[in-house]
């Protein structure tokens, strides 16, 4: 894929290949955007009027822009270079060049006359890798620099190394990887100069050294493709627990009547909730008094009429999205003037607007309700979609079935299918339970417990929950499901 | 043009290791690093692309000591600037002392500063304090940087560091003064992964996950650190330590905290110092020294005696 231009037969060039080449003659100075875009089309045989509407130029402006740049190419090229003689005169730069050897700059470098793997980066970014334009060129800088152009485990390295930004990334870049390449290993790039298995050169005579660490087999050996059927097997499961969900909905509407509603259990107060809900959503500046307000300590000498002491203010910290996701009904009953409360103090407590509160029975599954009586639906996908996954932090309430005790697997696969959704869209996610922590062992929400931090509803696990929505917490590294 | 050339010519290998014993310019003990291949090759990319290298991985697997060891083999200059959750980008290209000069603007208005010290006043120079990385831009040498946990800073710290990083360069607010890099330094970030490091600073680094490393690797790193060990202790020990990691991944999941390499280094200091047969008799029947290897409570109760129950059965 990457080899020495011959140019003869490669003629015509690509209009990318040609700005290279402009800016290497140019001594590497690079080219204004609007250059490029006069450039660009003039290659393209459009007119300066054209090109003013694609750049939203006058006609005036471009034809000076174009003016200075045809100067600059043919003091450059040592010919009067204009719009119209532009591909013939690079041509014939390309032709002279080559007939010399190719001497210096851009013509010792490989060029790549194709993309390589541009179907693999187009995959990732498809797989939504934060992959951009300037990604792939770092690739091809690299491959030009002589990376990854051993053998298919360097090639696999070096990808890796570029583009791979997490650990849950390298899965599916594996996965891409494992896909595409194999296919194609043949026409891997393979500079020849290079050996393949090329040991790293030591240079460095005369310290010590040690005997090379790695051997062939030690090194990282590609990871089997992850079946596709990864993705189904979600979808799947979905479906699976959307059956199950109704059956158990039916099987809770008529327990609900087993249950007596006591109105007066509060384990937090109103205050205290406003206070710990502050603590989350009062960034704007907390901590300790450390910055020097200049402004203020200025006035405050004009006023004094000398410096006694510098005004400090605390620092400004972030503030975070927070999403607060409230089990309704069925065993939550009793507990429903203690979700309207933390619901309350939640929105009155805030500064913060964009606080979202919903509603879901048992476990989320599809859809999240905007009211307590889960009448106004939004699905769960559309919901995710709005988040910005660096802000967002999620709490969850509910007793995740310990209030009625009993251990139900559908309940936690369900649970777990929902985190595992949300992983990707929600950094931070707590659950608090009604239910002190003794009532957990042995029920659904012992497992769930397993999934997600769990805080008993308590002033001290309420505190802890919201440190933890802070990313205060060293548990807060959200394991989500196996 | 000659900075770039002499770039090209860095080529970290990973075979370099500093003599057992050496101190570095700040009293610091030098250590043998023994890196994987493929993180020796991203160090190398991370160079000659002129990009910073995140690196993750468990905790105690020797992420911050690469950055060490990259500087001395290199033989450059090392700047660490470890992150603190109250840290802001602006601290690690320098710090500006607006009360000294505003002290001594009152003391001079007093006329109670002599003429040098008046003089000095002007200098914009005098009140800037650098950072890590001010200091790693301003050298002339290419300097190894590591910015050390950034996930311990506030959400925004690496969004505010993507300028500085991009483009090498910074301006002094208060006086207006630009700092352009007179060599790109080498960067490496480590992270913990307390918080997620926002896309559009990962977008910019290249990323490498620290392995732990395997049996082999353990070995040859000991024997690194502590020469001249006897093969039958080296080998018991770290069976030893790979089987009770092993019952720690199958309790806790891949992402609880297991004992890592350097506790490894630090239960074997101390195994050490007793009798070879005596630490191999005992090692078959309980964890010796659970303190150096279980940090919690938990832990503690867990492995610390389950091998005698086990023995028992």
């Amino acid at each position: 894929m990457i080899k020495h231009l011959s140019f003869e037969g490669l003629l015509p060039i690509t209009v990318d290949e040609a700005l290279a080449i402009v800016e290497s003659v140019m001594d590497n100075k690079r080219l204004t955007e609007l250059q490029k875009i006069v450039f660009r089309l003039s290659w393209e045989r459009k007119s300066y009027q054209e090109i003013a509407q694609v750049s939203h130029c006058t006609s005036g402006n471009i034809r000076a822009v174009g003016a200075q740049l045809w100067n600059q190419l043919s003091k450059s090229f040592g010919e009067k270079v204009g719009k119209h003689n532009l591909q013939s005169v690079i041509e014939r730069y390309l032709k002279s060049r080559q007939d010399d050897g190719p001497p210096s700059g851009f013509l010792e470098k490989p060029i790549v006359d194709e993309l390589p793997l541009i179907e693999l980066f187009s995959q990732l970014r498809e797989a939504g890798f934060p992959l951009g334009i300037g990604e792939y060129k770092l690739l091809l800088e690299a491959l030009q620099k002589g990376f990854g152009t051993s053998d298919r485990t360097s090639l696999y390295r070096l990808c890796k190394t570029l583009w791979v930004k997490s650990a849950e990334d390298k899965r599916l870049f594996d996965y891409h990887f494992e896909l595409i390449v194999k296919e194609s290993q043949e026409t891997i790039p393979a500079i020849p100069e290079k050996p393949a298995n090329s040991a790293p050169e030591t240079e460095d005579s005369g310290i010590i050294e040690t005997a090379p660490i790695l051997t062939e087999e030690t090194s990282r050996p590609i990871i089997s493709a992850p079946p596709p059927e990864l993705v189904k097997a979600i979808e799947d499961e979905v479906q699976a627990a959307k059956a199950v969900m109704q059956a158990t909905n039916k099987y809770e509407a008529i327990s609900d009547r087993q249950f007596i509603l006591t109105s007066e259990y509060f384990p937090v107060t109103r205050r205290q909730m406003k206070q710990s809900w502050r603590y989350l959503r009062r960034p704007v500046r907390e901590g300790p008094p450390v910055e020097l307000d200049v402004e203020a300590t200025v006035n405050q000498i004009g006023r004094q009429g000398i410096l006694l002491s510098p005004v400090l203010v605390p620092r400004r910290i972030n503030r975070s999205q927070l999403l607060l996701l409230i089990d309704r009904d069925g065993s939550m009953v009793p507990f429903h003037d203690l979700s309207h409360r933390l619901a309350e103090t939640a929105v009155r407590g805030g500064r913060l607007g964009n606080a979202g509160i919903y509603y879901f029975q048992n476990c989320p599954v599809d859809y999240l309700y905007h009211d307590p009586y889960q009448l106004e639906a939004e699905k769960i996908d559309r919901l995710l979609a709005k988040l910005r996954p660096e802000k967002s932090a999620m709490l969850i309430f509910s007793d995740a079935g310990a209030a009625r005790g009993g251990y139900s697997e559908e309940r936690v696969e369900l649970t777990a299918g929902f985190l595992q959704q949300i992983k990707t869209k929600v950094r931070y996610v707590a659950w608090l339970n009604p239910m002190p922590e003794s009532r957990w062992e042995g029920t659904t929400a012992g497992k769930v417990a397993r999934l997600v931090p769990m805080f008993e509803m308590a002033r001290r696990g309420l505190q802890d929950a919201i440190g933890l929505l802070r990313g205060k917490s060293q548990s807060s590294v959200f394991v989500g499901t196996e | 043009m000659a900075e770039t050339l002499n770039r090209e010519a860095l080529k970290y290998t990973g075979k370099v290791q500093p003599q057992l014993g050496k101190i570095d310019e700040n009293g610091q003990m030098l250590y043998p690093y023994l890196p994987e291949e493929d993180l020796v090759e991203a160090v190398n990319l991370a160079i000659q692309l002129e990009r910073p290298l995140l690196i993750k991985g468990e905790p105690g697997c020797g992420k911050t000591k690469l950055a060490r060891a990259v500087a001395y083999e290199l033989g450059l200059p090392y700047e660490t600037w470890n992150i603190k959750s109250t840290s802001r980008a602006k601290d690690g290209l320098y710090t500006y002392d607006a009360v000294g000069r505003l002290r001594d603007a009152q003391l001079a208005a007093a006329g109670r500063l002599s003429d040098d010290k008046i003089q000095e006043i002007d200098k914009s120079e005098t009140y800037i304090k650098w950072g890590p990385l001010g200091r790693a831009f301003l050298k002339e040498q290419t300097t190894v940087v590591l910015i050390d946990e950034i996930d311990k800073a506030d959400i925004d710290f690496p969004n505010d560091l993507l300028l500085e990083l991009d483009e090498q360069r910074f301006v002094i607010e208060e006086t207006g003064d630009k700092i352009q890099a007179k060599a790109a330094p080498i960067v490496f970030i480590t992270s913990n992964d307390e918080k997620d490091l926002p896309d559009a600073f990962l977008r910019r680094c290249l990323f490498h996950y620290v392995e732990f490393p395997k049996r082999q690797q353990l070995i040859e790193i000991v024997n690194a650190h502590f020469v001249a060990s006897p093969e039958s202790l080296v080998n018991a020990i770290i069976d030893r330590f790979l089987q009770l990691r092993e019952e720690m991944r199958k309790d806790k999941g891949e992402s609880g905290k297991k004992v890592s390499t350097s506790e490894l280094m630090d239960w074997f200091r101390i195994l050490r110092h007793y009798p070879e047969d005596k630490v191999l008799d005992e090692l078959g029947k309980k964890l010796l020294y659970p303190g150096v290897l279980l940090k919690s409570w938990d832990d503690y109760n867990r492995y610390a005696k389950q091998r005698r129950v086990g023995g028992d059965l």
